[in-house]
């Protein structure tokens, strides 16, 4: 049985968003962050989501994995849309709920920010989806070079997002084994209020937490016997952009903009 | 030349609460084609001896040098390769070919070098840098990781190998690949091997360090042992087999001279010293 894939981890793939220049990608998901942030109406966010859904068709990405990344963010959504709708004690409100009014207003509000994040949550994965760790860390290092003459740290800060990323299937299997092993020693997880289920956790995190430190630990040491500075370090894969990615390029910033300007 | 650790010392959490003295005036010393065994029990000071070793720790006191080089000096670097414990854990990258020419790329070497040096290693291991080179090393198994973890560090081309516990949680088979890699390795450069357990590489060892409380208990020949056969009893550990079949021969009134320590040998002596029924 295949191995799950959790959120953020790269699907190899030979569709056009997965052969796109990591370079172009990271300033696409820029540019359609600006639109979504920009927009101030419905109208934006619906060209933001014919984006998405054109990007996740054209990377023939599983739907399931590109919204698997709405999951840990259920909790941010409601949470929007209730601090929007909510109200005390409304003046006029057709719907009650005891002391609580729904507010129409608030409803809208509330369903236009949880779009956003919807949206942003969807056209980020994209990005991880279809492009490989190691070709993002050399986009993230390259794109942020400029910043090396002030002092940035930029080829550590690329380093350590690469290896976040790579390490969260590994984390994501160590926590699976950590809750089993605690199974079997009849720690229970799924029973009690939320404190009784907060502290059930709390033998799965202490020895997790302790696992990565340890890891991150010995990583730094192996990785500085072997020469790692993080600087002067020379790359497999030169990256060049073709013309498809400058055409990708241009298209998407053009029309990005284009839709900054009309929904703002 | 060769590489030297002399007199050592090097102590943890220095002034705090929880200070604690993990080497005291150790020396090392490796010339190349020639392997050193480090035995110890857990905590004597051998992982702290070969990080010292490879430059990764700064001795409070003593001095290392690499071919007359101290180590950390642009010279000296990549002159020593560390395999790490456990190395197969460590491993990062997106695909194995990625993860060997890790620390090419770090001495600044070119891609098509980097590339080259990496699929060179994965051979001396004896894995197919066209069949493993673009695998994930998340996907391989406990031997095949290991071998790539080492050959991550020979891509380095270092001129001595340090490996700590290099068989440790593998199955036969995979412990006779690591052997063989080791024994290879020995005739590139000089090799220092850590283990808990003096079995494993004492029919190859040229010397033997064995440490107890980061202190040296003896340091010598592996024959020279035979002399001291209360040496690793007196170090906590259980001595390797041939030794104890020498000595209960001894016990017995039977006086086993072997040409060396190998078992094949020792087996001959024996029929020699008129053990054979």
């Amino acid at each position: 049985m295949p191995a799950p894939v959790p959120f953020g981890q790269y699907v190899p793939g030979d569709s056009p968003v997965h052969r796109l220049d990591a370079r172009v990608k990271l300033a696409l998901v820029v540019a359609y962050t600006v639109v979504l942030f920009s927009s101030r109406d419905f109208a934006g966010l619906c060209a933001a989501a014919l984006a998405a859904f054109a990007a996740v068709v054209i990377a023939q990405v599983p739907w399931r994995l590109a919204l698997r990344g709405l999951v840990p963010v259920l909790w941010l959504l409601l949470f929007t849309l209730a601090a929007n709708t909510l109200r005390w004690q409304p003046v006029a409100s057709p719907v009650r709920l005891g002391p609580l009014g729904v507010s129409e207003t608030g409803l809208v509000t509330g369903l236009f920010f949880a779009m956003r994040i919807v949206l942003l949550v969807v056209g980020t994965s994209v990005l991880t989806l279809t492009t490989s760790p190691v070709a993002l860390t050399d986009a993230l290092s390259t794109l942020m070079g400029p910043l090396r003459h002030v002092g940035v740290p930029v080829d550590d800060a690329a380093m350590m997002f690469s290896i976040a990323l790579r390490f969260v299937p590994t984390t994501a299997e160590e926590a699976e084994k950590i809750v089993v092993a605690q199974s079997a020693r009849g720690a229970v997880f799924d029973r009690g209020g939320p404190v009784t289920r907060a502290r059930a956790w709390v033998p799965v995190l202490v020895p997790l937490f302790v696992n990565l430190f340890r890891r991150a630990d010995e990583l730094a040491v192996a990785m500085e016997s072997r020469c790692y500075v993080g600087r002067g370090r020379t790359r497999l894969r030169e990256a060049r952009m073709g013309v498809g990615d400058w055409a990708a390029l241009v298209v998407g910033v053009t029309l990005a903009t284009a839709a900054t300007i009309l929904f703002r | 030349m060769g590489l030297r650790v002399d007199a050592a010392s090097f102590a943890f959490d220095t002034g705090g609460p929880t200070a604690l003295s993990a080497l005291e005036a150790v020396s090392l010393s490796l010339e190349p084609g020639r392997l050193v065994l480090v035995v110890g029990e857990t905590g004597s000071g051998k992982s702290t001896l070969l990080r010292v070793a490879a430059g990764l720790l700064k001795p409070a006191s003593g001095t290392v040098t690499a071919d007359g080089e101290p180590l950390g000096g642009r010279g000296a670097r990549g002159a020593v390769g560390l395999v790490f414990q456990d190395a197969e854990s460590q491993l990062f990258a997106e695909t194995v070919l990625q993860d060997v020419a890790f620390g090419p790329a770090n001495l600044g070497l070119s891609a098509d070098t980097a590339r080259e040096q990496a699929g060179l290693a994965l051979e001396r291991v004896g894995l197919d840098p066209v069949a493993y080179g673009g695998r994930s090393p998340f996907h391989l198994s406990g031997g095949e990781a290991r071998r790539v973890a080492i050959a991550g560090v020979l891509a380095m081309r270092p001129r001595y190998l340090l490996f700590d516990e290099p068989t440790a949680g593998l199955d036969a088979r995979g412990r006779r690949a690591v052997r063989e890699i080791v024994a290879a390795e020995r005739q590139r450069g000089g090799v220092v091997v850590v283990s808990h357990s003096a079995e494993e590489f004492f029919d190859d060892a040229d010397e033997v360090l064995m440490l107890s409380d980061g202190r040296t208990v003896f340091d010598g020949a592996p024959r020279e042992l035979l002399a001291a056969p209360d040496a690793f009893e007196a170090a906590g550990l259980r001595a390797p087999e041939v030794l104890r079949v020498i000595e209960l021969g001894r016990k017995h009134g039977l006086v086993i001279r072997p040409a060396s320590l190998g078992s094949e040998a020792v087996a001959e002596a024996i029929e020699a010293a008129g053990g054979r029924s």
